[in-house]
């Protein structure tokens, strides 16, 4: 409060210089309460703050608009502090439902206060290092500011999207048993063949009626083998436009479907790698089981739409990230000087499934409908199409994922390509 | 009662003192047409704890400690203009505290603050109004040349006590 400070010093000149001016020793009086004021400020104004805090969070991570509470402990181990104001910052993306991350009290010595407030937070990373204590006098004339140790972290991760697509189905396989039929004759659990008898063979697998209509000769049921698959995820996060919150809405759509499908395919045994691709490219190595997950989900709570870097860096593509012959998910909006980038995806033997956020649409139902409006909304959606069209000419399956629809189904009707090609292996 | 409703109550009371002494003043000194211009303040400073902002508080303060000086170096009553003096720096500070206290969430911590900060308050404007009478009844007949020296040390005085002051609150 150093502006009321110096207005009472500005009123004491004024008063003093007034009274020698006209040469009035009365108005000197006048000066004297504001004079005494200020001296039992500065009397009683900390000379040290000498706090000790302690800061727990309910949870290290959390999903994204889940409830997060944070409890900070500060003890102090000085003199009291008649007028402490005690202030935890805010991130922006948090909104508050219980409890004040401020304080303003008298805390005496050896005391003990805490500040507990509850709040809700869209994706991303929150850490706090220190809390702030402004510690003053009573009419908060001369603070004293410190800043108190209470590091703190929680991850919010995307918020999840229920998406099971059971269809999508890569064309090559790894060898090692998983929930993906693999086109092999092996020990899976769906009828593949029938072929002549070989010792070893458990009995129980004896196609008797086969067997009873050949003389001598024993016939075995085979089954098809089922493996696990390659999968990589690319997410776009280049801001390709002006429209910053249309941008920010849809890649959250994505963030939170790659999420769910990362998720998914982790689930039933893949191996699953990320490419973030925007201001800066950051990966996740493929890799199976929970550490993955984790591993992806917490690059996912980071990412943050970037600036406008051409998709071409794909050129020089982390050989070792995406497995040959491994399905790739794009989730990208698709800029025009993207088309050489897929088609160079697709002559090194990559199945690529490109999941494209409609902004066309989203932006066409935020606007009012005026001719105009109406106009180039068709004109863009035209453009898009084009754009989407020959995507799909270079052998690439394209979702046209208008965000307020579910993504299930659209992934099932599309993966249908993949297992004819499948079939013709 | 809690000192929560107790400072309302102090600030509304010190504001209707400030207005009212001044007031007092001026019409005892015959100064009718001026009672206006008091309703209006005192309706400045009601708006101003509605809505505390520390440049009108401040804009009122100064007008009141003005038309405070004015008063004194016109022969009016002393008391009353001291007197509404000291309960306008009152109010100015309650207001001031009231709108450093909003919207802080646990009124029972808040309690002890402001019963620390009344207690304080008390004591300046107590110290302050016994020095100032006991400067009301000093009269000293000094020479001048002893006045221009005792003018020169507070000055000097008073130029480092402010600077050592503002020094200290950065």
């Amino acid at each position: 409060m150093k502006s009321k400070l110096h207005f009472l010093v500005l009123i004491q000149c004024g008063l003093i210089l007034s009274a020698l001016l006209i040469r009035n020793g009365r108005l000197l009086l006048l000066a004297i309460p504001f004079l005494v004021y200020l001296i039992v400020g500065f009397i009683q104004a900390p000379e040290e703050i000498k706090l000790v805090a302690d800061r727990t969070i309910d949870r290290t991570h959390a999903n994204a608009l889940e409830l997060i509470k944070i409890s900070i402990l500060i003890k102090n181990q000085g003199i009291t502090l008649v007028n402490l104001h005690l202030n935890d910052a805010l991130y922006p993306s948090m909104e508050l439902v219980e409890g004040l991350p401020h304080k303003a009290l008298t805390l005496t010595a050896g005391e003990t206060v805490e500040i507990n407030y509850v709040f809700r937070a869209e994706r991303g990373v929150y850490h706090w290092k220190t809390i702030n204590a402004c510690a003053s006098d009573p009419f908060g004339l001369f603070d004293l500011q410190s800043e108190l140790p209470a590091p703190g972290k929680v991850v919010v991760l995307p918020a999840p999207m229920r998406i099971y697509p059971k269809k999508l189905k890569p064309r090559f396989t790894l060898h090692t048993a998983g929930p993906i039929a693999a086109r092999l004759a092996g020990s899976g659990t769906d009828f593949w063949s029938i072929r002549e008898y070989r010792s070893g063979d458990p009995l129980r697998r004896i196609n008797w009626r086969k067997t009873a209509r050949h003389r001598r000769k024993n016939f075995t049921n085979e089954y098809e083998r089922e493996e696990i698959a390659d999968f990589g995820l690319i997410l776009d996060t280049r801001q390709l436009s002006n429209e910053e919150e249309m941008e920010a809405a849809l890649f959250e759509y994505s963030v939170s479907a790659i999420a769910s499908l990362s998720e998914n395919f982790l689930r039933e045994g893949n191996r699953v790698s990320l490419l973030i691709l925007g201001k800066s490219i950051a990966s996740v190595f493929p890799g199976y089981g929970k550490k993955q997950s984790h591993m992806i989900l917490r690059s996912l709570a980071q990412v943050k739409l970037g600036d406008n870097m051409p998709l071409r860096s794909l050129e020089y593509f982390p050989v070792r990230l995406f497995p040959a012959r491994s399905l790739i998910v794009i989730f990208s909006t698709v800029d025009s000087d993207d088309l050489a980038t897929y088609a160079r995806l697709r002559a090194s033997g990559y199945d690529v499934l490109l999941i494209s956020p409609d902004p066309v649409d989203y932006a066409a139902q935020s606007l009012p409908p005026t001719n105009m409006n109406i106009l180039a909304s068709r004109a863009a959606r035209v453009e898009r199409i084009i754009r989407l069209k020959r995507l799909m000419k270079l052998g690439i399956m394209v979702i046209d994922w208008q965000v307020d629809k579910p993504l299930e189904p659209l992934i099932n009707n599309a993966a249908r390509p993949f297992v004819h090609r499948r079939g013709m292996q | 009662m809690k000192n929560t409703h107790l400072i309302p109550l102090i600030l509304y009371a010190c504001l209707m003192a400030s207005v009212g002494t001044l007031g007092a003043g001026y019409l005892l000194a015959g100064y009718w047409w001026m009672i206006p211009l008091f309703f209006l303040l005192a309706l400045f400073w009601g708006f101003t704890i509605k809505h505390p902002v520390l440049w009108i508080s401040s804009s009122l303060l100064s007008t009141h400690v003005i038309l405070a000086a004015i008063g004194i170096a016109a022969g009016f009553s002393q008391f009353f203009m001291i007197a509404s003096c000291i309960c306008a720096l009152a109010s100015w500070d309650l207001t001031m505290f009231d709108q450093r206290m909003d919207g802080n969430a646990a009124r029972n911590t808040n309690a002890s603050l402001g019963k620390r900060h009344l207690q304080s308050l008390v004591w300046a404007t107590a110290i302050g109004l016994i020095l100032v009478l006991f400067g009301y009844h000093l009269n000293l007949q000094l020479p001048f040349g002893v006045i221009v020296l005792l003018v020169l040390i507070a000055l000097g005085c008073l130029i480092y006590g402010f600077s050592f002051i503002l020094r200290k609150s950065t």
